[in-house]
C-alpha cells in the first residue's frame, strides 16, 4: 500500500452558526483515486474550498505528505502541487488559450527590471499541456471561440502545470460530450499513473463506480461512509447520500391541491434547451423539478417567465394563451420568478429592505393618474410583509439588504413577491445559500401559501428538499421530462437515477 | 431601531448623509472675513441664480444618474434650444414679442430637448448603447447642428422673451421661482411616485428590475426626456440673460458643475442613489465655489482647477464611501 499523500483530519467548518463540515477525516494515497460523493450541500464544495486556501477551516488539519499544511490563499496550494478542476469554468473568454494557461506566471524574457513574455516558450509550452489533455486546438485560439468541452479540457490542462501532487475535480463532466468524458478519464488515469493523489466529484454514480479506486459518501457535512469501491453497489451509496428523518424540517401541508389548472405548458421546445415539455400546475399544487445542472430546469422557468425565447409549444396561465411572454407580461398576470442568482437578478443589494419589497407591487399603491404612491400604505404593508416573514433586520427603510444573511436576504425577494400579490410562483433553488432555520421558515410559508391557494414550481438539486415538500415531481434530464412522480410513489432512489440517466425507471 | 426621533435626530441624519454642507459652512466661515461684501444683497442674489441656473441641469442630470446611465450632451441640447428658439422669435416676433410668440418659442425649445433625450433613452434602453458613447456623440453632432444651422452668427431676442430670467414677482427674480417649483416637482416625482422608485430599481440593478416586471424601457426613456427637458429649460434661462440665441452658450465645464454637483450631493454614478435636497447641497456648494473665488479676484483658469480638483476630491470619497458601507 503507498502512502498517503493527503490526510484530511478532524476538519470542522460552520457559516454563520451552521455546521457544514463535522470532523471530516480521510485520505488519498499517491496514485489514487477517491470518489466523493454526495448531494448538494452535503459540504463537498465546502471541503475542497479550504483544500484550495479558499476557506480556512474552524478546526482540524490538513496534511499533505505527512507534513500539516494550512493554505491562506489558493496560490499557497499551488505551490504545495495541489490543483483544483472547478464545476464553473475560470478562463478568460477574450484571451488565447496559451495565455489561459499561463496568466498566473507568463514564461518572460529580459532583466528583472524590464520583461516582457517570451511568445515563443508560451506557445511551445502551452502545446505541451494542450497534447497531454488531448486537446487539439491552436494556442493562440480565443477561449470564447472554444467549445463548452474544450474549454472544460483547457481548465484542466492548467491544473497540470507544475510539479502535480494532488487533483481535485469538482463535478468536471457535466459539460462534456461522452467522447469527451472518456477523453478526461484517461487522463485521469494517467495521472494516476504518475502518482498523482486525485479526488472526483460527481453527482454521476456510474463514472464515480467506474473510475475510483474509493469512494466517500458526504452527508450534511459528515462522512457516512469510506472504503474500497467494491464494497458498495450504487443503490447502497445513493441510500447513504439520502437518508435522514425529513418529517422534522418539513411542515405538514393541510389541503390537497384542487384540481384546477392554472399553468398548462403544451409542447414546450427550444433547440438544444427543452425538448417537448408538457405539464400542468394546479391550483394549490407545488410541482417540484428535479434535475441535474444543464438539465434544463433552470432554462424552463426563465421561458416559463418571458426571460428566454421558445421556439414551438404554448404556454396557458389560468387558462388563457400566453403570447410573447415578458417578464412584465408574467408579473402582470400573477407570476413570480424567484431566481438561482439572488444578488444579480432577486434583490437590489444596496438599496433599503422596504426599497426591496415594494419594487413588485409598486403600482397597486399608485394613483391611477401620474402613479402618485400612497406612501404610508406601502410602508405599513412592507413592514406587515417583512414581520410576516420574521426577516431579522434592523431599520426597513435604511439598511441595505446586502447587509442581511442568504436566508434573511431570501425572504426579502420571497416577500417582494407576495407584496405584488403573486399566485403562482416559479422558485429556482429557493434554499439555496440559506441556513437551516431561515430555510424551515422558509418551508413554512411556502406550504402555507400552498395551503391558501397558491400554486408553485419548486426547482432544487436537493432531492429531500423537493420530497419534503412537493405534491409531484418531474424528473428532468437533457431538457425533457423523464418521469412524473406522484407523492405516494416517492422513491428518492428511483428519482435520482432517472435524473442522473443511468438506469430505466421500473 | 434606533432612539433616533425628533427635530435633532433628523437634523444629525441629514448632516451624516450630506458632508457637503459642513464644506460650504467651512467656505463661507473662510472667506466672509476675508471678502464681507459676500454677504451684500447683490452677491447674495447673483449666487441665488447661479445656483438656480446649476440646480436645473443638475437635477436633470440625476435623473439619468439614478438609472445608471450619465448625460454629457447637455451643452449641447442648450445650444440648439438656443438658436432654434430665437430664430423662431427673429422671424416670427417684432422687437418686444408677442407672449403668443414668447410662449411658442419655449415650447419649441423645451421639444428641442424632450426629442434628444428620447433618442438618447431609446438608444440606451432599446438598442443597448452605452449611454457614456450615445450622449458623448450627441454633445458633437447636435452642438454642430446648432453651429451649423446659425453659421456662428448670435441671434438677438426680443425684449418680452428676456423677462424669463430678468423679470420679478413679488421682488424675487422669475427664474428662482420656477427652478423653486421645479425642484419641489423633482422631489415630488422621485420620492412619491411610481416612476420616482422606478427610475432607483432600474440603477440599483436593471437585471432584477427586468425579473420584478418593472417596465425598464420605459423608464430609461422618462430618464432621458427629464434630462433633456430641464436642459432647454436651462437654455431658456441663458438664452433670456444673454439677450441672444447661440450655439456656444455655455461652456462645457457646465458638464462637470452639475455632474459634480450631483455627485458632491450624495448621488452616485454607480446609479440608485440620489436625491433632490442633496443635489441641492452639492449646486449651492458648487456655485459657493465660483462665487467665493470670483471675490477673492481669482482668474477663470484658478476657478476651474479648483472645481475640478474639488469635484473629484469628491468623487474619491464616494468611491471609498461605497467600499465601506459594506459593513453598515
Amino acid at each position: 500500500m503507498t502512502r498517503p499523500v493527503l490526510e484530511f483530519e478532524h476538519i470542522d467548518k460552520s457559516f454563520f452558526g451552521a455546521k457544514v463540515l463535522k470532523d471530516v477525516s480521510f485520505a488519498v494515497r499517491s496514485g489514487a483515486i477517491v470518489g466523493l460523493v454526495g448531494e448538494n450541500g452535503a459540504g463537498k464544495s465546502t471541503l475542497m474550498n479550504i483544500l484550495s486556501g479558499i476557506l480556512t477551516a474552524d478546526a482540524g488539519w490538513i496534511k499533505v505528505n505527512g507534513i500539516p499544511f494550512a493554505p491562506q490563499r489558493p496560490d499557497e496550494s499551488a505551490l504545495a502541487g495541489i490543483a483544483l478542476v472547478h464545476q464553473e469554468l475560470n478562463l478568460f473568454p477574450n484571451l488565447s488559450a496559451a495565455e489561459n494557461l499561463f496568466v498566473a506566471d507568463f514564461p518572460r524574457q529580459g532583466s528583472k527590471w524590464l520583461s516582457w513574455i517570451d511568445r515563443a516558450s508560451l506557445r511551445t509550452r502551452a502545446s505541451e499541456l494542450l497534447e497531454q489533455v488531448n486537446l487539439d486546438v491552436d494556442p493562440g485560439t480565443l477561449v470564447e471561440e472554444l467549445s463548452p468541452g474544450q474549454k472544460q479540457l483547457l481548465e484542466i490542462a492548467k491544473a497540470l502545470k507544475g510539479d502535480l501532487k494532488i487533483v481535485a475535480f469538482d463535478e468536471p463532466t457535466t459539460s462534456l460530450t461522452q467522447p469527451e468524458t472518456q477523453q478526461l478519464f484517461s487522463i485521469i488515469r494517467r495521472l494516476k499513473e504518475r502518482g498523482v493523489g486525485v479526488i472526483y466529484i460527481s453527482h454521476n454514480l456510474g463514472d464515480v463506480m467506474r473510475l475510483c479506486d474509493q469512494v466517500v459518501v458526504l452527508r450534511d457535512g459528515e462522512i457516512q461512509a469510506a472504503g474500497d469501491k467494491d464494497s458498495f453497489t450504487i443503490p447502497d451509496v445513493i441510500q447513504l447520500m439520502v437518508g435522514r428523518e425529513l418529517e422534522t424540517l418539513f411542515p405538514r401541508r393541510r389541503n390537497t391541491p384542487q384540481d384546477v389548472p392554472v399553468l398548462q405548458v403544451r409542447h414546450l421546445s427550444q433547440p438544444g434547451i427543452v425538448h417537448e415539455v408538457s405539464f400542468t400546475l394546479r391550483r394549490g399544487e407545488m410541482l417540484g423539478i428535479s434535475g441535474l445542472m444543464g438539465s434544463g430546469r433552470t432554462e424552463l422557468a426563465r421561458i416559463l417567465f418571458g426571460l428566454d425565447s421558445y421556439e414551438r409549444g404554448e404556454i396557458l396561465v389560468e387558462g388563457e394563451t400566453v403570447s410573447a411572454p415578458s417578464p412584465r407580461k408574467c408579473v402582470d398576470r400573477g407570476m413570480a420568478f424567484l431566481t438561482e442568482d439572488r444578488s444579480l437578478e432577486g434583490l437590489m443589494p444596496s438599496a433599503s429592505i422596504e426599497e426591496n419589497v415594494a419594487l413588485v407591487g409598486l403600482e397597486e399603491f399608485g394613483s391611477r393618474f401620474l402613479g402618485v404612491l400612497k406612501r404610508e400604505t406601502l410602508k405599513d404593508r412592507v413592514g406587515e410583509v417583512v414581520r410576516e416573514l420574521s426577516v431579522d433586520c434592523r431599520r426597513i427603510d435604511r439598511q441595505s439588504v446586502k447587509t442581511l444573511s442568504g436566508g434573511n436576504q431570501q425572504k426579502v425577494v420571497l416577500g417582494k413577491w407576495l407584496l405584488g400579490g403573486s399566485r403562482i410562483l416559479l422558485l429556482d433553488e429557493p434554499t439555496r445559500g440559506v441556513d437551516v432555520g431561515a430555510r424551515y421558515e422558509i418551508y413554512q410559508k411556502l406550504v402555507e401559501l400552498a395551503d391558501e391557494g397558491v400554486s408553485m414550481i419548486v426547482i432544487s438539486s436537493d432531492l429531500e428538499e423537493l420530497v419534503g415538500l412537493c405534491d409531484r415531481i418531474l424528473v428532468m434530464s437533457r431538457g425533457e421530462i423523464r418521469a412524473s412522480v406522484d407523492r405516494q410513489d416517492f422513491d428518492r432512489k428511483e428519482m435520482l437515477q432517472a435524473a442522473i440517466g443511468e438506469e430505466r425507471l421500473t | 431601531m434606533g432612539p433616533v426621533r425628533g427635530n435633532i435626530g433628523h437634523i444629525q441624519l441629514f448632516l451624516r448623509d450630506y458632508p457637503v454642507v459642513w464644506l460650504s459652512l467651512g467656505l463661507g466661515l473662510l472667506v466672509v472675513p476675508v471678502r464681507p461684501e459676500i454677504l451684500s444683497p447683490l452677491n447674495l442674489e447673483t449666487l441665488a441664480l447661479a445656483i438656480a441656473l446649476l440646480l436645473v441641469l443638475s437635477l436633470g442630470q440625476s435623473f439619468v444618474l439614478i438609472t445608471a446611465g450619465i448625460d454629457l450632451s447637455l451643452p449641447a441640447i442648450m445650444s440648439l434650444a438656443s438658436v432654434v428658439g430665437a430664430s423662431y422669435l427673429a422671424g416670427n416676433s417684432d422687437l418686444t414679442g408677442t407672449p403668443l410668440s414668447i410662449l411658442t418659442a419655449i415650447v419649441a425649445m423645451l421639444l428641442v430637448g424632450l426629442a434628444i433625450g428620447f433618442l438618447h433613452g431609446f438608444s440606451v434602453a432599446y438598442l443597448r448603447m452605452p449611454a457614456f458613447l450615445v450622449t458623448l456623440a450627441s454633445l458633437m453632432w447636435v452642438g454642430g447642428i446648432a453651429v451649423w444651422y446659425t453659421e456662428s452668427v448670435r441671434i438677438p431676442v426680443p425684449e418680452g422673451f428676456i423677462q424669463v430670467w430678468y423679470g420679478r414677482l413679488l421682488g424675487i427674480p422669475v427664474p428662482l421661482w420656477t427652478v423653486a417649483i421645479l425642484a419641489v416637482l423633482a422631489h415630488f416625482i422621485l420620492s412619491n411616485t411610481v416612476m420616482g422608485r422606478r427610475l432607483y430599481a432600474v440603477g440599483h440593478g436593471l437585471q432584477t428590475a427586468l425579473v420584478s416586471g418593472v417596465p425598464i424601457g420605459r423608464t430609461i426613456v422618462f430618464a432621458y426626456m427629464t434630462s433633456g427637458l430641464c436642459a432647454s429649460i436651462a437654455a431658456v434661462f441663458y438664452t433670456a440673460r444673454l439677450h441672444t440665441g447661440s450655439p456656444e452658450l455655455v461652456e462645457n465645464e457646465v458638464l462637470l458643475d452639475c455632474i459634480g454637483a450631483a455627485v458632491i450631493g450624495g448621488t452616485s454614478l454607480f446609479g440608485g442613489k440620489g436625491k433632490v435636497i442633496g443635489i441641492l447641497m452639492g449646486v449651492v456648494f458648487i456655485a459657493l465655489v465660483g462665487n467665493c473665488l470670483n471675490m477673492l479676484g481669482l482668474r477663470y483658469w484658478h476657478v476651474i482647477m479648483i472645481k475640478g480638483g474639488v469635484i473629484l476630491l469628491a468623487a474619491v470619497l464616494d468611491a471609498f464611501q461605497r467600499r465601506w458601507s459594506g459593513a453598515e
